[in-house]
Formats: structure tokens, C-alpha cells, sequence
């Protein structure tokens, strides 16, 4: 009787694996960790494989698990079952990613979910990090690009980030600034600052490393407030 | 002794229920046949009875045997695996059938575009309705494979298009077409399908040609020609179908000895050598 409870046993094993199998399929054959999934995407783009430097997990449902690997000769950023962009890795200095999803941050009262960007490979010996971003360049028009003094004249948003240290990375979370300018009778400016503001907020996590928008100077500094090392804009 | 006592006690030590229940049943039939042999014999009801449980032996020593014999936890083992395999069968039924039924209904699409085509002439249809009459003046069957990961790609067709696009001004096109292959048994991972594994990068050939994506208007010299690319995936294969040099130029361009095609992130290049059939 134990032989044939045991024979009855192993069948159905066997058949609750099978349909295991199926279901696991017919979910788009999930793996159990984010950093697996990360792999994966990586294999199957044949982008080598990545040591995780950085994490960031999702709350509240609508922003995404994300991930930033390294590999030789890339940074790589991974947006759970969304994106994975590969950041030229600069060899000796620290490189700047833009997150391929964004970020939730507390701001008074509210949440708000906005693009951030981490900055990998920074000196050993940082304590903090700053980033000034200057998006003229992608609302310059084809004289301002001829002209480069004329970038000075195009009204644009522009941001200092103080940096977060984070398992080894920096991370900086871009806020609103332009949010209330202005009261109730904006000027010009300032109503076309809020939109440009609106149109980086909207799109800036699809930001592609061959083609930035922005330019930005990302400085390192040590415990005692010296300067480490400065990074500009490709 | 009572026949219901007897087998009570010789069966009480049998702890999953199922077994206790199959084992009494066998135990009462053993009974009552000797009860039938003994009133056969002329016993009484009660005698028989008796004699029947004296000639079966001591419950309290079965029951001990019975227990040691009878390990409850296969069976329950078993029982668990039922429950298992009920939940298993509902949840598939309930949550993977469909998505797999939708999953099939896709598998049995046609391709967007054909694998490969052989010399003369065929149409092309898209799923716009719009047809297209494509002549093929050369085509060439490419063999070899090269692994790149765990992903194999073949050639499955490489062959010149020509075809005239009409309007008002309508003018000749030709292109070189080459449709990669690229499977994998690790059937939860297919080569991403991206066009983007291919637009990404560059292609070159022995003509010294480039050829790019970002490329609108006819090139001039020494410009990138035109590339695009299509994909497609069935189960654990990924086609990518590369287009190269749309041009209206028909003379200015020959058809190279050999392609490299870059693909993918990982800066792996494939050469599709059509003068030697071959890919490497």
C-alpha cells in the first residue's frame, strides 16, 4: 500500500511540475530576482554580463524595480521588464547614467515620481557629489548650435543636484523647481520654463547615450569639502 | 471476541484513514469467511464468530505489525499531491490557457516578410493591404553558422531586391536583403526582437560601404547608405531581416563580397560573405 501511495505520489509530482511549467511559460517565464531578470535582458541582447552597483526598489506599485550594473566596458541600467540602456563606461573617470525609469521622492506633504540620474566609478574617497545640469542644448535651435555664446541667451532649465552616496554610486533625483513660478500671472519665461520643465520631466528617462540633451558638470568632493575630481559633458 | 471489536482494535493503529479503512475491509472479508466456514460446519452465529477472531489472532499484536507496515506518510504525501495537483490544473486552466491560446493564435501568423526567395520575381504583401511586385535578380544559399551567447545564427536567405515605387515620378529601387537566424533551446529567452540589434550599428562591406539608419535623404560621397531592418519571433527564433542600400542610384552600387554585419550590445560582428557562401 506505501508502494502504490508512493508510485500515485511521484505521478502527480510529476504532473503538478508540468503544469507548473506551463503557467511559468505562459507568464513570460519570470526568474526569481530582479538582478536574474537583469542577466537575462543582457544575454539576450548579447550585452556582457553586469555586476550590480546599484539598487533601487519600487514602492507603491507604479514606479519600477531598477537596477545599474557594470560591465568592462559599460554602465548598464535596467528598468524591471521595461528598458535596458548600456552608458559608455569612461575607463578613468566617474561615468553620469540617466535612470531608465523614474524615481519616487518626498517633497513637503506630497510624493512625486521625477527622472534621476547615478553616477558610477566615483573616487574612493568621495563623501559627496554634485551635478549641475543645463538643458539649452535641447532647446537650441540650429544658429544657437553654430553659435555657442548664444546658448547663454535660450531660456532653459537648468539644475545643481546635491548627490546621495548609495552602494558605491551617487544618485541624484531631479525636482521641480519651476513648479509654482510665478504665482497666478506668469511671465513669458517663466510660463515657457514650466513647460520646457514639463517636457524634461516627461522625457528625459528615454534620454539615449548617443544623444543627450543636456550638458552637465559632476564634481566630487572629499569629507573635508575638497574637490576630487570633475566630470563634464561629453 | 465481537467481530467489530476485533477488527477495531487490530486496525486502530493505522494512522492515515485511508489505509485503516482499505485494511479493515480486507480484515472483515478474511472474517466473515471463516464465520460462513464455521456455520457451514454447524456452528452457531456466535460461535462462528468466536472462533473466527481466535483463528485471526491477537488484535493488539496485529495492530502493532499493522502500524509498522503501514507508514502513514506516503499516504499523506499522496493526499498533498492531490490537493497540489487540483490547484495546479485550476490555475492553469484558469490563468495560462488563455494567454497561451492568445500566444498560439500569434504563433500561426505568416512572417511579415519571407526567409528567403529565389531567382525571378515574387510579391510581397503587407499587412496594410498594400502589395509590392519584387523581382530577384540574384539570390545565394549561405551555409555555416556562427554562436554568439548561447544563440546560433544561420543565413536563411540572402538575395538582391529590385522593385519600382510608383507615383507620380516613379523611380527604380534595388537593395541587398539578408535574413539572419538566430535560435536558442533556452526557449525563455529568445534573441530580443528589437529592429534596434541591428539599427543600432553600422554595417560595412568589401566595397567599403557603410551603411546607417539615421540616413534620410540619398547619400553623397562617402556618406553611409541606408539600413533597415525587420524582425520576427516564433517561439525560441528570431529572424532579422537587414536591408541594405535602398537606392534609386542603380549603377552607382554593386553588389559587395562580403557584409559584416555588427549585432547587438555586446560588439560581436557577423561577416555574410556571398562570394564564398558562407558566415562566419
Amino acid at each position: 500500500m506505501a508502494q502504490r501511495h508512493r508510485r500515485r505520489f511521484l505521478r502527480n509530482l510529476f504532473l503538478v511540475l508540468i503544469f507548473s511549467l506551463i503557467l511559468w511559460y505562459a507568464e513570460g517565464c519570470p526568474l526569481p530576482t530582479q538582478e536574474m531578470e537583469l542577466h537575462r535582458w543582457e544575454r539576450q541582447r548579447l550585452a556582457p554580463e553586469s555586476t550590480v552597483v546599484w539598487s533601487y526598489q519600487g514602492r507603491q506599485g507604479n514606479d519600477r524595480d531598477m537596477l545599474v550594473g557594470v560591465s568592462p566596458d559599460y554602465v548598464h541600467a535596467y528598468a524591471e521588464n521595461y528598458r535596458l540602456t548600456l552608458w559608455p563606461r569612461s575607463g578613468d573617470t566617474a561615468t553620469l547614467v540617466v535612470l531608465p525609469d523614474r524615481t519616487r521622492y518626498q517633497d513637503k506633504a506630497s510624493s512625486y515620481l521625477d527622472p534621476a540620474l547615478v553616477a558610477v566609478d566615483p573616487p574612493p574617497q568621495a563623501e559627496s557629489a554634485r551635478l549641475f545640469l543645463d538643458f539649452s542644448l535641447r532647446y537650441a535651435g540650429t544658429t544657437e548650435e553654430a553659435d555657442p555664446a548664444a546658448l547663454t541667451r535660450v531660456p532653459a532649465p537648468t539644475y545643481t543636484l546635491e548627490g546621495d552616496r548609495q552602494e558605491g554610486a551617487f544618485f541624484f533625483q531631479l525636482q521641480r523647481q519651476y513648479r509654482h513660478l510665478g504665482g497666478e500671472n506668469p511671465t513669458e519665461e517663466e510660463q515657457l520654463l514650466t513647460g520646457r520643465e514639463d517636457d524634461i520631466m516627461a522625457f528625459l528617462e528615454l534620454e539615449e547615450p548617443r544623444w543627450l540633451s543636456f550638458s552637465y558638470v559632476l564634481t566630487f568632493y572629499d569629507s573635508d569639502g575638497d574637490l576630487l575630481e570633475t566630470v563634464t559633458s561629453p | 471476541m465481537n467481530a467489530e471489536y476485533w477488527l477495531d482494535t487490530a486496525t486502530e493503529k493505522i494512522r492515515f484513514r485511508p489505509d485503516r479503512k482499505a485494511v479493515r475491509r480486507e480484515l472483515q472479508d478474511h472474517l466473515e469467511d471463516r464465520m460462513e466456514a464455521g456455520k457451514a460446519k454447524g456452528l452457531s452465529p456466535y460461535e462462528a464468530e468466536e472462533a473466527a477472531t481466535a483463528a485471526m489472532g491477537d488484535p493488539v499484536a496485529l495492530a502493532e505489525e499493522l502500524a509498522r507496515v503501514h507508514s502513514p506518510w506516503w499516504g499523506r504525501l499522496w493526499r498533498l499531491s492531490q490537493w497540489a495537483l487540483a490547484i495546479a490544473v485550476l490555475v492553469t486552466v484558469s490563468s495560462a490557457v488563455p494567454r497561451l491560446r492568445e500566444y498560439l493564435q500569434y504563433e500561426m501568423y505568416d512572417p511579415p516578410f519571407p526567409f528567403s526567395v529565389e531567382e525571378g520575381s515574387y510579391t510581397r504583401e503587407f499587412y496594410t493591404g498594400y502589395a509590392k511586385e519584387i523581382t530577384v535578380p540574384e539570390a545565394w544559399d549561405i551555409g555555416g553558422s556562427v554562436d554568439l551567447g548561447h544563440y546560433r545564427f544561420t543565413v536563411s536567405g540572402a538575395w538582391v531586391e529590385e522593385w519600382t515605387v510608383s507615383g507620380e515620378d516613379p523611380y527604380p529601387v534595388r537593395q541587398l536583403v539578408i535574413t539572419l537566424r538566430a535560435s536558442t533551446w533556452r526557449f525563455w529567452e529568445p534573441l530580443n526582437g528589437s529592429q534596434f540589434m541591428i539599427l543600432d550599428h553600422m554595417p560595412s562591406d568589401s566595397g567599403g560601404n557603410t551603411y546607417g539608419y539615421d540616413v534620410d535623404t540619398a547619400p553623397g560621397e562617402d556618406e553611409p547608405l541606408s539600413l533597415f531592418c525587420e524582425t520576427f519571433q516564433r517561439g525560441a527564433t528570431t529572424w532579422l531581416r537587414v536591408e541594405l542600400n535602398q537606392t534609386r542610384d542603380m549603377d552607382s552600387w554593386s553588389v559587395p563580397d562580403w557584409v559584416d554585419i555588427p549585432v547587438g550590445c555586446g560588439g560581436d560582428i557577423l561577416r555574410v560573405d556571398l562570394s564564398k557562401g558562407v558566415i562566419s
